[in-house]
């Protein structure tokens, strides 16, 4: 009988900083060939749990173990861990194909095999006319792809990228978020993603851990952490919502905070508890005259933005605010212009005021 | 000299994208002489035009005459090999000792420690040379501290010699100069990625691999600016080696003097300060073509 045994497990993995707790003992597994995504605003400890499972840094306290073998306190160097930097730290004094070879070098790898590897490596990521060119003699894409090349020619048992496209504009940007993807998964390389970019979690991750605080506040699929957030922090950190306090009534309806009260989501909360529903703005439809839906209000437009085949509008009822996001249909509604809005009681997701 | 260029051209490169766009003859080079004009002309003035004159006059007085001796007497042929000898010494210690220095001047997170070891860095700096020579004589004399010291503890009988010889000239030199190392060496490595090292570590470097092949290489601009920074002072060094060297060691410097002033021997004085000057030009396009060479990627 064999014991499933996950390729990458953090356990109470403690860091502080002075008074700040940058990590309160977070658990974490990542099986074989998965990518997940470590995804918070800065500050939010991400890149100290980085730091700890590269060996740049080491915890107070808890384990990082690693293919079976506990690595917590193990140098970087034995780790055979491959990382792509912020800013790439390609070697500025070394060709790309030195860069590349670094690691083989390390190991003592005999000359042809070195020579062989760095030319499949350099290969893959479509650099191979680039060997003898000095790194500041690339574009930023091409410098991202030798780091990219340099992480994984000597087939790391972790790879980890540490926010590598912040530096490139956003088609690029695009492009290498699609192209590490496509090798991680031909390499079936098991690999940890941080970003505070909430889109490219979403479309980079097998599963995406949510880190607020120096805790996770949710750890799941894009689609269940888009979906389903868990709490209000997610809710407003993982695309765009609305959010309206609320407290859990009886037979699955809310009390919003002004005293209304409506059908609500299926209940997570007990009776009484005070908790939020969410909305996402795709899903606040515009009614026409006779449409229904189990929530209906009158609502006055704020704010328009335009923002190409959507149109984002601020609307207004009561003293509630919320978000829109309708597709252009040839015609934009003016500020101050009075509609019809609703939604239904599956467009809404109950979540914890707080983590 | 060429990046402010490239910098300043639009980036025209026709062509493989990411290569500079070559060097271009222009009008925009002409005002970035002009402001080097100023100083140019200072130096003609007072530099060039003076050793000019140096050259021509121990010529005149003499034809080659003075240049044979220069190069072909044995004393003074001993006492050029000995000043580049010295020069050396200090270089290769000034590096030794200034390194870590500047490591850690240009790695310490601390603002408190940076600006402590800028102080005791400067405050020497700042302080006459023909004061700090004298402090030396009173700390390596034969009855200084450091011999009263060794004795008192009964590790030594009788005082060592620690002045008035090549080791005491080295170690007040090396004072003096090590500034000079130091800077460079900061202004480099301040300017080296620190992802780096830990880079390279990550790939499976150990610590002393990743010194070597890594930060050591990037850090040679400065090595070889502060290097030759130091060869250059310490070459033609007067004060420190005539007053810690006793009248026991020779420098060319303090030779050159004793031409002028004993002697009155000016056009041999001028052909031994040509000879010297020439000498270091020698080491200094050694060291060029060798930087050249392996700091290609600069």
């Amino acid at each position: 009988m064999s014991i499933h045994r996950p390729w990458l497990e953090v356990s109470g993995l403690t860091r502080s900083f002075g008074a700040v707790q940058a990590l309160r003992s977070v658990d974490l597994t990542v099986e074989k060939g998965e990518m997940l995504t470590l995804l918070g605003p800065s500050g939010s400890g991400k890149s100290t749990l980085l730091k700890l499972i590269a060996g740049f840094d080491y915890p107070d306290s808890g384990s990082v173990v690693l293919d079976g073998c506990d690595v917590t306190y193990a140098s970087p160097s034995s780790r055979d861990i491959g990382m792509v930097f912020q800013n790439y730290a390609l070697f500025p004094h070394l060709s790309v194909f030195e860069n590349v070879a670094f690691a083989l070098r390390m190991r003592k790898l005999p000359r042809a095999e070195i020579a062989q590897k760095v030319r499949d490596a350099l290969e893959r990521v479509e650099l191979s006319k680039f060997a003898e060119r000095l790194p500041r003699q690339l574009s930023g894409g091409q410098q991202q792809r030798v780091a990219l090349a340099r992480a994984v020619v000597f087939g790391p048992r972790l790879l980890l990228l540490d926010e590598p496209f912040g530096a490139l504009d956003r088609k690029l940007r695009e492009h290498m978020q699609l192209e590490v993807r496509r090798l991680q998964r031909e390499l079936g390389l098991t690999s940890v993603f941080v970003t505070h970019d909430q889109e490219e979690a979403l479309l980079m991750s097998d599963r995406i851990a949510v880190v607020h605080d120096g805790l996770f506040a949710q750890i799941g699929t894009p689609a269940e952490v888009y979906a389903a957030p868990c709490n209000a922090f997610v809710a407003g950190f993982v695309g765009e919502s609305n959010l309206f306090k609320a407290t859990q009534g009886a037979a699955d309806t809310v009390e919003l905070e002004g005293g209304a009260r409506i059908p609500g989501p299926s209940a997570r909360h007990a009776v009484g508890a005070g908790m939020a529903v969410m909305v996402r703005p795709e899903r606040v439809r515009r009614l026409a005259m006779g449409q229904t839906a189990d929530i209906r209000m009158d609502a006055k437009v704020l704010e328009v933005a335009y923002v190409g085949e959507t149109v984002k509008y601020k609307l207004r009822h009561s003293n509630m605010e919320m978000l829109a996001r309708w597709p252009f249909e040839g015609e934009l509604l003016e500020p101050g212009a009075a509609v019809s809005v609703g939604w239904n009681r599956t467009d809404m997701v109950a979540v914890d005021l707080q983590s | 000299m060429s990046r402010t260029e490239a910098a300043a051209l639009p980036s025209v490169s026709p062509g493989v994208p990411g290569i500079q766009p070559a060097r271009r003859k222009g009008p925009s080079r002409l005002p970035t002489l002009l402001l080097g004009l100023p100083a140019l002309v200072f130096l003609a003035v007072f530099y060039f035009i003076p050793v000019a004159l140096l050259f021509s006059q121990s010529v005149e007085q003499g034809g080659v005459e003075h240049f044979r001796k220069a190069v072909g007497d044995d004393l003074y042929v001993r006492v050029l090999l000995d000043t580049l000898l010295i020069a050396a010494y200090t270089t290769v210690l000034s590096l030794l000792l200034g390194y870590g220095v500047a490591y850690v001047m240009a790695t310490t997170n601390s603002k408190r420690a940076g600006l402590l070891i800028l102080i005791l860095v400067l405050l020497p700096f700042w302080t006459s040379v023909l004061v700090r020579t004298y402090g030396w004589m009173v700390i390596l004399g034969r009855n200084g501290v450091v011999n009263r010291l060794l004795m008192s503890a009964g590790i030594i009988d009788s005082p060592l010699a620690l002045i008035n010889n090549m080791l005491g000239v080295v170690i007040g030199m090396v004072h003096v100069l090590l500034p000079y190392m130091i800077f460079p060496l900061v202004a480099v490595m301040k300017r080296i990625d620190p992802s780096l090292v830990p880079a390279a570590v990550g790939l499976g470097a150990s610590p002393f691999a990743a010194f070597l092949r890594i930060y050591l290489p990037l850090s040679m601009p400065g090595v070889i600016a502060g290097a030759t920074l130091v060869f250059v002072l310490a070459v033609g060094f007067y004060i420190t080696p005539a007053l810690l060297g006793g009248g026991k060691v020779a420098m060319m410097a303090v030779l050159i003097e004793q031409q002028v002033r004993s002697f009155l021997n000016w056009p041999l004085a001028a052909a031994l300060s040509v000879v010297l000057l020439l000498a270091t030009l020698g080491v200094f396009a050694a060291v060029k073509a060798v930087a050249n060479r392996t700091m290609r990627w600069q």
